[in-house]
């Protein structure tokens, strides 16, 4: 039962990410949206699946998977909106001041 | 309270699947194809969880593997074709 509810909270959670990644007007806001909401999501479905299930092969795999989700988002996050940054003009055209200016 | 999970995936999916169609840029389209990915290995958890057997389990490591190292090889594709 716990494990349920854990699931549908983050299942919730991955819903709103896609509402941020439909609604915001921004691709790095877009980015934002779903790095940040769905990590937290995917990670309470897969501990909630964790705490439901009791065969040691499947929590050893639901629990990789769930390290390897809070290692691997950020990073891969960080490598896309760099190389967005770097690319794309459009994405400056609503700012007002360039931090990153010289800096990425 | 499995099926509620599964139709609340079932309506992010077509979230990011509106994003991977419709975005304007590349970044978009990998933002929405991340998307599709996370409700994938939600949605093999959540079956998991409703059968009470995670033969499919392994699938979800992988695809969180697979799916870092294409966003990387995507970032680094969109980083060169600006120049």
């Amino acid at each position: 039962m716990t494990g349920q509810v854990l699931a549908l909270f983050g299942a919730v959670l991955t819903l709103l990410a896609a509402v941020g990644v439909v609604r915001f007007p921004d691709v790095l806001a877009r980015m934002h949206a779903l790095t940040k909401a769905s990590t937290l999501g995917v990670v309470l479905v897969l501990v909630g699946a964790a705490v439901t299930l009791d065969n040691p092969n499947d929590v050893t795999s639901l629990l990789l998977a769930a390290a390897l989700q809070v290692l691997t988002m950020p990073v891969g996050a960080n490598l896309l909106s760099r190389a967005t940054w770097r690319a794309g003009q459009e994405t400056r055209s609503g700012l007002t001041a360039d931090s990153q200016e010289g800096v990425v | 309270m499995t099926a509620a999970a599964f139709v609340v995936l079932a309506l992010a999916a077509v979230g990011f699947g509106y994003r991977l169609v419709a975005g304007p840029s590349l970044t978009d389209r990998v933002v929405g194809v991340d998307g599709l990915l996370v409700v994938g290995v939600s949605a093999l958890a959540v079956q998991a969880m409703q059968t009470g057997e995670g033969a499919f389990l392994p699938v979800a490591v992988v695809a969180t593997l697979v799916g870092f190292v294409s966003t990387g090889i995507v970032a680094r594709f969109i980083e060169g074709a600006g120049q």
